[in-house]
């Protein structure tokens, strides 16, 4: 199920909110949100179900055991049982397949595996199934009492299947008792009115013309108007889909009473791509940084040592996003763009008017979507040499101008909302009527939302194959 | 007074999510039914049981079912078009435009009359074999002239009495060169490409022996000349063997008699018959029951419209499409416009008549992995929904005088087979259009390479 169907809108959530609302008592509503949220994600695939209760299982027994355990040894092995039987799961899942082909192409061996049905949301609940284990491992947070809270933790819908990573030290108290006034359930509602606006009218229809780009792009080579197009169109779209459901889980989540960090912050706007990744999926960043980064040394063992650390994160953090090799160099090129930033360019980069190093970095950016989108490697070589003019059919084509034609002032209108622009032009009004423009606004964008979804079919989640 | 006016609003937002909800379980349309602005069957309520349960599919069917089910749901389908038009940047002209319109076509033919010397020299050279341009099938009934490697091809009528009457004869010479064109197109397309040939006889000749009591059946020995004359991958169909079988004992009847065409259920047991040479299960007919629902200029056909459409005494079996479908106009090689499938201007809307565009990009939602080209007369249009199934998309062209315009075309038929990496080729010209004249072999044979 999905935020923008209107099964969620139309009976799930109305459903929720009467159930969880009707008695105010701790353990009613966990009970409520821990059937609703198995609800949700066996909705589409009831079976899956199993694969997150028995990750959830093992980790919650690990978790007891680091608890009673008093040896540094006996804990870390404990640590390591519990960790590798969660990444086992993802690893069979997600990447066996992909691995054993490719040392069967390396070897030339005649034998092809097939690739398993992912479950949905395993990367994503996988790694909030570790910080669990981490965290009482560090304890920073101590081991639940109860499995089915913890369950509740893995399984609570708003973010399970598409992110923010909600970091388990982070919600603890929360999973015991919640306050829920109100202002905070209006102000979440507000807020997933309009995750669910940039989702249904902006990341939809870049989505759809994107589609269209790229239907006419498969016939032939697209033109260097047509390449660009593409990568723009696609940032555009995986923008706002992705920050649209954090935009969603944050809301739902508040008028639930748990407080998840934000998952974006303008990234388009940022001068540089580190700077980029202070914006973009910042609890993916943050898992990496606290749970890998930092445990393999970080930038304290020497700037060689420093070097690997950010290149095997930044591979880590590609293959993360899908068992291809163009995931690998995805990550691998932000990885080095990242090391070139901090170690060679740094000072060129303060020095330079933000505007220039504004359009660098979305230029970057872009280029990345190229490496991103196809996950053949003839095909991104093909289409990252598309945006240099290498192979186009010319400097414009039809299908471009008339993508341009269709969704050109859309699309416009997208990009100026993907930076801060609202933000900017509510603080120059006055309150009282930033305010009422706001709530206007939240109601007309919830009309429209409504309108779109009914009335078009192109829906899909991008991060939901993650 | 800010908070309060924020509070009703948002719980104004769920009391709306709470009341469509309910409107939408109480009130349910369980049954299928067409939604006519899609094209496509609106999903009814899924079957509830264990296993669709547990794969999953009831839960898919149901989130299907919930949106195709919502009430005003057409409304809130032109809400957003309407949005998505006035954001919209107007074409700017012919040069770049889409032909959508008899004024774009008139405007075409200045810029067409440059090519036309180019059309008469190859027609000359078509020509040069020696047949006349002005002779009709109808009026050929020469005996057949038989040589030792290629001879004249013959199409005749197997009498009631055990006799044989030849109906038309195609000259040798004529069948020689059009295999040639044949072969050039061939060449264009991959190695494991197939281009099929077949030409579909015309009410005229089919009357003659559906319920005639004189003929009872027809056969032809164009595959056995042809054939051999033909490169590997291109296949010569009889399609009167094919539909000899129907021709007294069909579902519905094959041909109507005000009209020259033929009727859906000819063009699919055609179809069927070369998908089951090609080794691949026909699609069942229940899949083509749906009609096709035309929008030009916001103006919809209903189904009642449609099926209830006469010419002259009898009422005409209009061709029903697969569902989905989405038909686009095709010129100057990429530009794409959503249209109708066929031109509903005059009387023949529902898949008869040839097709201007000049060219035509049919995508039926199915995923196959190929394309296909279709390149012939007013036969091919009725063929091409029973093709759908087994291709992503299918393009098409009618390249008869005043359905093809060069200068719309924009590129020539090679390229179109580039862009669109197509894997299969349909050749299909009727009686009517005679393949075999210089008209259509220079045609055929100028387009396919001609420089722009």
């Amino acid at each position: 199920m999905v935020f923008s169907s209107l099964t969620f809108l139309l009976i799930f959530l109305p459903l929720l909110y009467l159930l969880y609302f009707v008695r105010s008592a701790p353990r009613w509503r966990n009970g409520v949100l821990l059937i609703m949220s198995l609800l949700f994600y066996g909705w589409g695939e009831p079976l899956w179900i199993l694969a997150m209760l028995v990750s959830t299982a093992a980790n919650f027994f690990c978790a007891r055991a680091l608890t009673r355990s008093e040896s540094e040894g006996a804990r870390k092995l404990i640590l390591a049982v519990g960790v590798v039987f969660s990444l086992s799961f993802l690893f069979y899942f997600k990447y066996a397949a992909f691995f054993a082909n490719s040392l069967a192409k390396l070897f030339r061996l005649d034998w092809t595996v097939a690739e398993k049905r992912l479950p949905i949301g395993i990367s994503f609940y996988t790694f909030q199934i570790l910080t669990y284990t981490v965290d009482v491992y560090r304890k920073k947070a101590p081991a639940l009492e109860s499995p089915l809270r913890l369950l509740l933790y893995i399984s609570c819908f708003p973010q399970l299947i598409a992110g923010p990573i909600v970091q388990y030290a982070d919600v603890a108290d929360q999973l015991a008792e919640r306050t829920i006034l109100p202002d905070e359930f209006t102000a979440g509602l507000q807020r997933f009115i309009k995750g669910l606006a940039k989702k249904v009218l902006l990341a939809n229809v870049c989505g759809a013309a994107m589609e269209e780009l790229t239907l006419a792009g498969s016939d032939a080579a697209l033109s260097l108007l047509g390449a660009w197009l593409a990568v723009f169109l696609y940032g555009l779209q995986i923008y706002f889909d992705f920050s649209a459901y954090s935009d969603m889980a944050i809301g739902l989540g508040r008028t639930l009473g748990f407080q998840y960090k934000e998952n974006f912050r303008f990234p388009y706007a940022s001068a540089s791509v580190t700077e980029f990744w202070r914006r973009w999926h910042i609890s993916m960043g943050s898992f990496f940084r606290e749970y890998l980064y930092i445990p393999l040394g970080g930038n304290r063992r020497g700037p060689a040592r420093t070097l690997l650390n950010m290149l095997v994160v930044w591979a880590l953090t590609g293959l993360w996003h899908g068992a291809a090799w163009n995931f690998v160099l995805w990550g691998l090129y932000f990885g080095v763009l990242l090391i070139l930033e901090r170690f060679v360019f740094k000072r060129v980069l303060e020095a330079m008017p933000r505007l220039l190093s504004w359009v660098i970095c979305y230029v970057l950016v872009m280029i990345s979507w190229a490496i991103f989108y196809y996950t053949d490697l003839p095909s991104v070589a093909q289409a990252v040499g598309a945006l240099f003019g290498v192979g186009v059919s010319g400097l414009t084509d039809a299908a471009a101008i008339s993508v341009l034609r269709t969704y050109g002032i859309w699309a416009l209108g997208a990009f100026v909302l993907s930076l801060p622009v609202v933000p900017a032009v509510s603080a120059a009004l006055p309150k009282k009527l930033s305010s009422a423009l706001g709530i206007v606004l939240t109601l007309l964008l919830f009309a429209a939302s409504l309108l779109f979804l009914i009335g078009q079919s192109y829906n899909p989640f991008i991060y939901f194959r993650f | 007074m800010k908070k309060r006016f924020s509070f009703v609003c948002v719980y104004l937002c769920l009391l709306t999510l709470l009341v469509c909800g309910a409107a939408e379980l109480l009130a349910p349309d369980k049954g299928e039914r067409l939604s006519a602005s899609e094209n496509r069957m609106l999903a009814a309520f899924p079957t509830l049981s264990v296993r669709s349960v547990a794969d999953g599919s009831f839960m898919s069917g149901f989130e299907s079912y919930l949106s195709d089910a919502f009430p005003f749901r057409d409304g809130a389908a032109d809400f957003t078009d309407t949005v998505m038009g006035l954001v919209r940047i107007p074409d700017d002209g012919p040069a770049t435009g889409v032909c959508a319109d008899e004024e774009l076509w008139e405007n075409s033919a200045e810029q067409d009359a440059a090519f036309q010397q180019l059309l008469e020299e190859e027609r000359a050279a078509e020509g040069g074999a020696g047949e006349s341009e002005k002779e009709s099938p109808a009026e050929s009934a020469a005996p057949v002239t038989l040589s030792a490697d290629v001879h004249d091809v013959t199409l005749w009528l197997d009498r009631a009495d055990g006799g044989r009457d030849v109906l038309f004869t195609y000259p040798a010479d004529s069948i020689v060169s059009f295999a040639e064109i044949l072969n050039r197109y061939r060449e264009k397309l991959p190695e494991d490409g197939r281009l099929y040939f077949f030409s579909p006889q015309v009410s005229d000749v089919a009357n003659n022996v559906i319920g005639s009591g004189k003929y009872v059946d027809w056969g032809t020995d164009l595959v056995e000349v042809m054939q051999p004359l033909v490169d590997d991958g291109v296949v010569i169909v009889d399609d009167l063997a094919i539909l000899s079988p129907y021709l007294n004992d069909a579902p519905s009847a094959l041909y109507p008699t005000a009209d020259y065409h033929w009727h859906a259920i000819a063009a699919s047991i055609t179809a069927d018959a070369l998908m089951e040479a090609q080794g691949l299960a026909p699609a069942d007919y229940d899949q083509y029951r749906y009609w096709l629902s035309f929008r030009e200029d916001k103006r919809d056909y209903s189904t009642e419209q449609l099926a209830g459409m006469s010419y002259g005494r009898e009422t005409i079996e209009i061709m029903s499409a697969i569902s989905p479908a989405e038909s686009y106009f095709l010129n100057n090689l990429t530009q794409r416009q959503r249209t109708t499938f066929t031109m509903p201007d005059g009387g023949y809307v529902g898949f008869l008549g040839g097709h201007k565009g000049p060219w035509r990009l049919i995508e039926g939602g199915f995923h196959t992995g190929r394309r296909a080209l279709v390149v012939g007369d007013c036969f091919t249009i009725p063929l091409i929904p029973y093709l759908a199934p087994y291709y992503d998309q299918i393009i098409s062209t009618d390249v008869r005088d005043n359905f093809y315009s060069v200068y719309l075309a924009g590129a020539n038929i090679g390229d179109y087979i580039a862009q669109y990496d197509v894997d299969d080729i349909y050749v299909v010209w009727s009686t009517n259009a005679r393949f075999y004249s210089p008209d259509i072999r220079s045609r055929m044979s100028l387009y396919l390479d001609m420089s722009y």
